[in-house]
């Protein structure tokens, strides 16, 4: 697993494009209800928390699954299903902690985000950087730098 | 080179199986089990039956993926004896030498010697076969006796296929082991305006025909059906191991210890043929649910290789479509708990339901009808034994709160509750 | 908790020697990606910085993680992940104020500082006397004289 759709929630004003976006390249429709990224509204709170799928290593989803239809890629390290066998039971989205599965009603399968093979219509169109698309590893070099430089300059 | 044997060819056994090839490619692996057929899952069988999915749909393996796993099968035979000593399972076919057993044979579906349930058009729901049998059998008005999650997903596939049908139900609510009473009825609700009758706390006494179902007759009244559909419990299949001299724990599944051990040396064993317990109260249970038996079959694989790998317990979680809707148990029922010593939290709706079991300020289980979001982190809440206090305090502090997306779900289904029950 | 890692990066030299003997005690291999503590530097700006686990009283990757891989020892004090409940996630990595919760892409598991049993080998190999493992007094102590000293120079002067 290389890189990760890293969500900084502060940034997230709720505009919700990531989701028309998502829903447009993977169903052809501009339905945020299709989209495998969820915005978590909390209007009156004034939050907005972006959900998706966090690309567990070892997902509770791939357990959970009744028909042994979710699995990680090996080379890329995604998350894939095979659709075609999915009876839309939903258990995978009652054992995923982030509200990564998503019901997919003009199917009825269950699907998740796919990183659309390495380059994420979401990312892409945030325009407020919420959504990132980096390396695990690197995003957490930045951010120990950061925190570097903070004690550095205490 | 190390021959590991699994019994069995169901969720636990792949699982066992796959988990050997994913840390093993050297070690021979074979396969036994009673059903020539590549695995399948038994969970949407009711789903084929309504024809929400095709046959080959079913199948979450084919012949060529044991093939490239290289894994060995011997499809069709019947386990009848182990021998500990030579370290061979005997079968009807064969004996299958082994260094490591792991024992994978699942339940079978019982039928209670009630008069008249040997006659034709008297079924279980277990296998593709029993599936394929009732289709055979072209049912017309069934009477489903059970309302467990198998016999309410069969009522609702015959009902789909335009059968008439009637459940039966000994205990006074539906799905009496995943819901309390109060879901349960809401359930039952929608599931008679759907056109299914049901009947609970009704005990069937007798099947007549002549020599085909005709009439079934419960303590209450007379039913009159072509078909009667069994979904009243299970057996574990472990009598050829009982044999064996291992040991069989008190609800009727073989002892293993937190490793899928059992006191057999060499002998693993795991999914709906063992005895596991729950995993957020200690005590002993017959799980028999995919999602452990998956989780078991991997243990009992890994510690098989030389690893020292814990199960942590079953979780109970079971989610049901009823007509559209859907209702979700997971962990405890109050029932489980003893109302004592228990508190409720819950929030009705129309056709909404939902109700969090607390027991010492740590969520013991979730039902919840119509809603799902948010059943994942109350899950993972729950799991993780976090007490409600803790939660609430962090999503009373904002920044705390920004910092855990996921918190964020669960707070809405864990806040505003109409309904608060606190127990002695 | 009895003692403490305390670290002083204006003592740091920027060697690393601590990544390499911590990822060689944990994993076997000289590998700063697979030490727990790192050294953050910009050698232009002049400045050296290791981090490693603060163990927190209120540990946020505690609080995050889904399967309860990552807990607290209420005796101890130590934070700990356990690798065979982690299921790779993440969370605790990107919610970490310090940025100290690492992932091993390898096997696919977060990892952090566990103080090496109590006796950690980054304070033992460390040769400019950069981190220390002492409790919490005793360092508190030894920072107030440093401060006082420092105070004492600059008005004597
Ligand atoms: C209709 C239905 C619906 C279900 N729905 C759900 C659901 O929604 N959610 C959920 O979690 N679970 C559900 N389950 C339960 C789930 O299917 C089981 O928990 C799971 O299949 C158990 O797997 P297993 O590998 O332990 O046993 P099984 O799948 O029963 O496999 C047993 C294997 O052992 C073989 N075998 C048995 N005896 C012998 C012998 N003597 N010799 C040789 N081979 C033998 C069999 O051929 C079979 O291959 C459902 C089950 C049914 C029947």
């Amino acid at each position: 697993m290389n890189k990760q759709i890293m969500i900084d929630a502060a940034k997230c004003t709720g505009c919700g494009l990531c989701q028309v976006l998502c829903s447009l390249s993977k169903s052809h429709q501009f339905n945020p209800s299709l989209a495998r990224i969820k915005i978590w509204r909390e209007e009156t709170r004034g939050v907005f928390i972006p959900l998706t799928c966090q690309q567990c290593v070892n997902p509770p989803c791939v357990n959970a699954c009744l028909m042994n239809v979710i699995s990680k890629d090996p080379i890329t390290g995604v998350t894939v299903r095979k659709t075609e066998n999915c009876i839309g039971c939903r258990a995978c989205q009652i054992a995923c902690p982030f509200e990564a599965c998503s019901y997919d009603h003009l199917l009825n399968v269950v699907v998740n985000c796919d990183q659309c093979g390495g380059n994420p219509a979401c990312v892409n169109i945030c325009p407020f950087g919420a959504l990132q698309y980096l390396p695990v590893n690197e995003a957490l070099n930045t951010c120990r730098d950061a925190e570097a430089v903070r004690r550095a300059n205490l | 080179m190390r021959n590991i044997v699994i019994a069995g060819n169901g969720a636990a056994g792949n699982s066992a199986a796959e988990a050997i090839r994913r840390h093993n490619q050297e070690v021979k692996i074979v396969m036994v089990a009673k059903e020539n057929l590549s695995a399948y899952s038994a969970c949407a069988l009711p789903d084929y039956l309504s024809g929400w999915v095709g046959r080959e749909q079913l199948f979450i393996k084919q012949e060529a993926d044991y093939a490239r796993q290289s894994i060995e099968t011997l499809w069709g035979r019947t386990i009848n004896k182990i021998d500990t000593q030579q370290q061979c399972l005997v079968t009807d076919w064969e004996e299958v030498k082994y260094d490591q057993l792991i024992l994978a044979t699942g339940s079978r579906a019982i039928i209670p010697p009630v008069p008249g349930s040997d006659l034709v058009g008297n079924f279980v729901v277990k296998t593709l076969n029993d599936i394929e049998v009732i289709i055979q059998h072209q049912p017309q008005q069934v009477l489903v006796i059970g309302s467990g999650n198998i016999g309410i997903e069969v009522a609702e596939a015959l009902h789909g296929i335009g059968c008439q049908v009637t459940v039966v139900e000994l205990m006074d609510h539906i799905f009496p082991r995943l819901f309390d009473p109060e879901p349960a009825s809401l359930i039952e609700k929608m599931l008679t305006e759907h056109g299914i009758r049901v009947f609970t706390g009704e005990k069937l006494l007798a099947i007549s025909g002549k020599g085909i179902v005709q009439e079934a007759a419960t303590d209450q009244r007379t039913i009159r059906c072509n078909t009667v559909i069994w979904a009243v419990g299970v057996k574990q299949n472990i009598e050829y191991a009982k044999a064996a001299g291992i040991k069989i724990g008190d609800m009727g599944g073989i002892q293993v210890n937190n490793r899928m051990r059992t006191n057999i040396e060499n002998i693993y064993a795991c999914g709906d043929c063992v005895e596991s317990w729950d995993r957020l109260t200690g005590s002993k249970t017959l799980s028999l649910l995919w999602p452990n038996a998956k989780r078991q079959g991997e243990i009992a694989a890994l510690n098989c290789l030389g690893n020292d790998i814990e199960y942590d317990g079953a979780i109970s979680m079971v989610v049901e479509d009823i007509f559209g809707v859907t209702a979700v148990s997971m962990g405890m029922t109050s029932n489980d708990l003893g109302e004592g010593d228990i508190d409720i939290l819950e929030e009705q709706g129309l056709n909404q339901f939902r109700r969090v079991l607390l027991r010492n300020d740590q969520i013991m289980g979730m039902q919840a009808v119509g809603v799902t979001s948010g059943l994942g982190a109350v899950m993972a809440l729950m799991k993780n034994r976090t007490t409600l206090s803790e939660f609430r305090h962090i999503i009373s502090d904002p920044d705390l709160r920004r910092k855990v997306p996921w918190y964020w779900p669960a707070a809405r289904l864990l806040d505003d509750f109409t309904n608060c029950r606190q127990g002695e | 908790m009895k003692n403490m890692l305390m670290i002083d990066h204006h003592k740091c030299v920027g060697c690393k020697n601590c990544e390499m003997v911590c990822s060689l005690v944990h994993e076997g291999i000289c590998a700063s990606s697979l030490s727990r503590i790192r050294v953050a530097k910009d050698e232009r700006a002049g400045w050296n910085v290791p981090i490693s686990c603060v163990m927190c009283e209120k540990p946020l990757c505690v609080t995050v993680c889904p399967v309860g891989a990552a807990s607290r020892n209420p005796v101890t004090g130590l934070v700990t992940f356990d690798e065979q409940k982690c299921i790779g996630c993440r969370q605790c990595i990107q919610v970490c104020p310090f940025s100290h919760a690492n992932f091993n892409q390898a096997l696919g598991v977060a990892f952090k500082c566990d103080q090496c049993e109590g006796e950690p080998q980054c304070v033992k190999y460390c040769p400019s006397g950069a981190i220390t493992f002492e409790p919490l007094e005793i360092a508190l102590h030894q920072r107030r004289q440093e401060t006082a000293q420092k105070i004492a120079a600059d008005t004597l002067i």
